[in-house]
């Protein structure tokens, strides 16, 4: 078991290794270590903070995935499902269809967060209610979803998106090209919250069994819930404005964590699938930035498409 | 022995000089002749007809007018420019106009050190305005020919004549109305037309009902079609869709008329022509 | 204080106050140390009792004593909640590969907090319960590995190795062949000199011969309440139970 879980380990830091690699233009190894060489340019500024990127966006969506399928106990759970994500999206498309502001710039992401953080509030008056089981909460982001993605449709049925820079593009998931120093930051502040919700992981282990035994357990449900609910969310808000949605990530990295891996308690679970999700994200972001360069597919795409078909072979062979 | 030891050593520098200047050339390269990147067909269209086509080294897809466009490097496609793309071209300008610009690449740009400058070719004067900033600060001023002549048919044009109202339309199913920030509504207009459009909407590709378009008995019903032989098909179609109100309803070709560069206003008599419109 | 006896007055059980499930209130008192049997038709109001008793959301009105603790159960903190009391549900949740041990380190979770460490002796603590009640050739197992006998033991095990007072236990020998039925229920008797233990039951013939009280429900309404030569004697059972007397 131990050896091929560090066999498992090593593939995954070797395609890792491989993504800065592949992409629109191709690069010579001589050129990476002269500065003056567009090799350089393109592998230190550009691909290297994109890998940084995918990375900490990967680890954070699964980790959150895994997180919210054991509080609400529910596998079918992921990042999105408390409609967080739609208002980021109806917010930036509000920008767009009504101030012409397209996705980037200041105005739009203004817009996105701001819708997010009304929900995030409705959110807390709903949890903070004594009757907001865990059940009732999925239920009340299953309603906020409908609302938000019905009012999106709206406004998209009647404007015609533009193309490309358009918003309807980054539905699927744009990832950013960002500087160096911000990536790296971004890094970071992804390891960073892994250690956070690690850290706090004990009350999830009390909530998985039921809120009743929970509160015999010492762990008050609702303040719990609560607080990881609003923590969470805060920062899925800011990966979708980020980002735009990537899905399957966080649906189905936990899933395969836990029919490959087996962890024992919560906090590896939520290490594991950080470190497989993040691996999975770098390397779809690299599929999708080689098969047809120099177009990239929408990320979001091609996590579904080589996702799919990879958890139902992980299903099948372990069943 | 002595000498056989420099021979070597010579060698080896030889070498290590010939990989750094293979590392150094598009450098090199980059700091001579001016390196332009155009991040939509129309755009690259307007350079060529300026006489600063020979510049660019990089154009996204669906790029095919002038001839010598086509061969020009492909960035990206129509649209979406990929920002990867444009940096391995080693570029000293980007150019954005506003139906390709992208915030996010744009930023990104700046801040790799590569400047930008995003340009409007919505309206048929943006065009002509564009057209003035470029050729003033790269050209010294000197106009080409297609400009001068462009120039004379927009003074004639703004000459008093008869007005119609008029709806372009595209796309037929639903109907798709070009609004008053699109080129080929400040076209018809400066031809004479008033454009007909929902007074709440500011869009600029409004979807309306057939039944709005009827009520609104548009002396004019202008198709866009893709190209010339659709675009006649369309003027045949048409007329027995609207046998009541019986609007004139011409087909007209994109790749004719509706590309923002110069090429419409060098082709204005023959529109109007196509249009049925007087002198 | 260990072992306490709990006084229940006026209590009104349901989900909300126009509709309660009882019509008249209840009003009973449990000793020290006892070994209580509620039993009861299915539907009678067994889980909805014993979650009322710990202050959950079917208490609605009442008060609910715990000798040596001031105020009523309901106005608990969770931390106090943890210190006292120990439930085990009908139906455990449980959809995590997780190892046995690590399901009974749960149990120390009150104590521990957020981010204490788990010290020897609660390892040894863990260790020597393990060997009680017979759960240690299970420990190093998943979950998901054992059989559904085995899981509910491991399940009653947390809720037993919980250093709290009272334990409320929700139908404990569900799936548990007859042999481990018995053994429960002895291993039960054995812990009452230090914890109040309340369990919901159908295990008629253990409940008259190891509990120390019956409470008897039916129909939401409390019928009984009364130690167990007294139950005996009333003969409540034919009452409640025809069929089988």
């Amino acid at each position: 078991m131990n050896r091929k879980y560090f066999l498992f380990v090593a593939i995954c830091l070797w395609a890792v290794a491989l993504v800065p690699w592949s992409g629109a233009e191709p690069i010579s190894i001589l050129g990476i270590g002269n500065p003056k060489s567009l090799s350089y340019r393109i592998f230190w500024e550009l691909r290297i903070p994109r890998l940084l990127v995918t990375l900490s966006l990967g680890g954070i969506l699964a980790s959150i995935g895994s997180a919210y399928q054991s509080i609400f106990r529910n596998p079918l759970c992921e990042p999105y499902i408390l409609g967080v994500s739609s208002a980021v999206l109806l917010g930036v498309v509000i920008a767009e269809t009504f101030f012409h502001q397209k996705v980037g710039t200041p105005i739009s992401f203004l817009f996105g967060l701001g819708l997010a953080m009304v929900l995030i509030f409705l959110l807390i008056v709903f949890t903070s209610s004594a009757k907001a089981s865990s059940d009732r909460v999925i239920l009340f982001g299953l309603g906020a979803n409908f609302v938000l993605s019905a009012a999106l449709f709206l406004l998209l049925s009647v404007q015609t998106q533009s193309v490309g820079g358009g918003t309807l593009k980054w539905f699927f998931g744009f990832l950013p090209w960002l500087e160096m120093t911000k990536s790296v930051l971004f890094f970071v502040s992804s390891l960073l919250f892994l250690s956070i919700l690690i850290a706090f992981s004990r009350p999830i282990d009390a909530l998985r069994l039921g809120d009743s035994v929970a509160r015999t357990l010492g762990v008050s449900p609702t303040i719990s819930r609560n607080a990881y609910l609003v923590f969470t969310s805060l920062v899925v808000a800011t990966t979708v404005s980020v980002s735009g949605t990537i899905g399957f990530v966080g649906l189905v990295i936990p899933q395969v964590c836990r029919i490959v891996f087996r962890p024992a308690s919560m906090r590896l679970l939520l290490a594991q699938s950080f470190f497989l999700g993040a691996v999975f994200l770098s390397v779809a972001d690299g599929i999708s930035r080689s098969i047809l360069p120099p177009f990239e597919f929408p990320v979001g795409v091609i996590t579904t498409l080589i996702g799919g078909p990879l958890f139902l072979i992980t299903l099948w062979k372990k069943s | 022995m002595k000498l056989a030891k420099l021979g070597v050593q010579v060698r080896m520098s030889l070498v290590g000089l010939v990989f750094w200047a293979i590392g150094l050339a598009p450098y090199l390269a980059a700091s001579e002749s001016p390196r332009w990147v155009s991040t939509s067909p129309q755009l690259t269209e307007l350079l060529f007809q300026l006489d600063l086509g020979d510049g660019l080294v990089g154009t996204t897809e669906q790029s095919f007018y002038p001839e010598a466009a086509k061969r020009i490097r492909r960035v990206g496609q129509l649209f979406d420019a990929n920002l990867e793309a444009i940096v391995a071209c080693s570029p000293s300008l980007v150019l954005w106009d506003s139906s390709s610009f992208h915030p996010m690449v744009d930023s990104r740009l700046v801040s790799l050190g590569i400047p930008t400058s995003k340009l409007s070719l919505d309206h048929v004067e943006d065009v002509l305005n564009t057209a003035h900033f470029l050729v003033q600060k790269y050209k010294a001023g000197k106009k080409t020919d297609d400009l001068i002549r462009a120039e004379i048919e927009w003074d004639e044009l703004k000459k008093p004549k008869r007005h119609f109202s008029f709806l372009a339309l595209a796309w037929g199913d639903p109907p798709i109305v070009f609004g008053k920030n699109t080129f080929l509504f400040s076209l018809i207009e400066a031809m004479g037309g008033k454009g007909v459009l929902p007074y709440f909407w500011n869009q600029n590709y409004l979807k309306v009902s057939e039944e709005w378009m009827m009520a609104q008995r548009p002396e004019m019903l202008v198709y866009l079609k893709h190209d010339e032989a659709s675009a006649t098909f369309m003027t045949q179609q048409c007329e027995k869709w609207w046998p009541k109100n019986k609007p004139r309803c011409v087909g007209i070709s994109a790749e004719k008329f509706a590309r923002a560069s110069l090429t419409p206003l060098l082709l204005v008599s023959e529109l109007q022509s196509v249009l049925g419109l007087e002198k | 204080m260990t072992a306490p006896g709990i006084r229940i007055k006026d209590l009104m059980i349901g989900f909300s106050r126009r509709s309660p499930f009882n019509n008249r209130a209840w009003e009973l008192e449990i000793g020290k140390g006892e070994l209580v049997g509620v039993i009861g038709p299915n539907g009678s109001g067994k889980t909805s009792f014993l979650r009322a008793l710990m202050g959950d959301d079917t208490f609605l009105s009442g008060q609910i004593l715990i000798d040596g603790e001031i105020g009523s159960v309901e106005s608990w903190s969770s931390k106090k909640l943890s210190e006292v009391f120990s439930y085990l549900p009908q139906e455990s949740s449980f959809d995590f590969l997780q190892e046995t041990e690590a399901f009974l380190k749960l149990a120390f979770l009150p104590h521990l907090g957020l981010f204490g460490r788990f010290s020897n002796e609660e390892d040894s603590e863990l260790a020597s319960f393990a060997r009680e009640f017979e759960l240690s050739p299970y420990l190093k197992k998943r979950l998901q590995d054992l059989s559904s006998g085995e899981r509910q033991r491991v399940f009653l095990g947390r809720a037993l190795l919980q250093p709290s007072h009272v334990v409320l236990l929700d139908e404990p020998t569900n799936h548990l062949d007859p042999n481990v039925c018995e053994k429960t229920w002895m291993f039960l008797k054995n812990k009452k000199k230090k914890k109040t233990v309340l369990v919901a039951t159908h295990d008629l013939a253990q409940v008259e011969r190891h509990c120390d009280r019956v409470i008897v429900l039916s129909g939401n309404e409390l019928l009984f309440s009364g130690t167990t030569t007294e139950y005996q004697s009333r003969e409540i059972k034919r009452l409640v139970f025809p069929f089988i007397c």
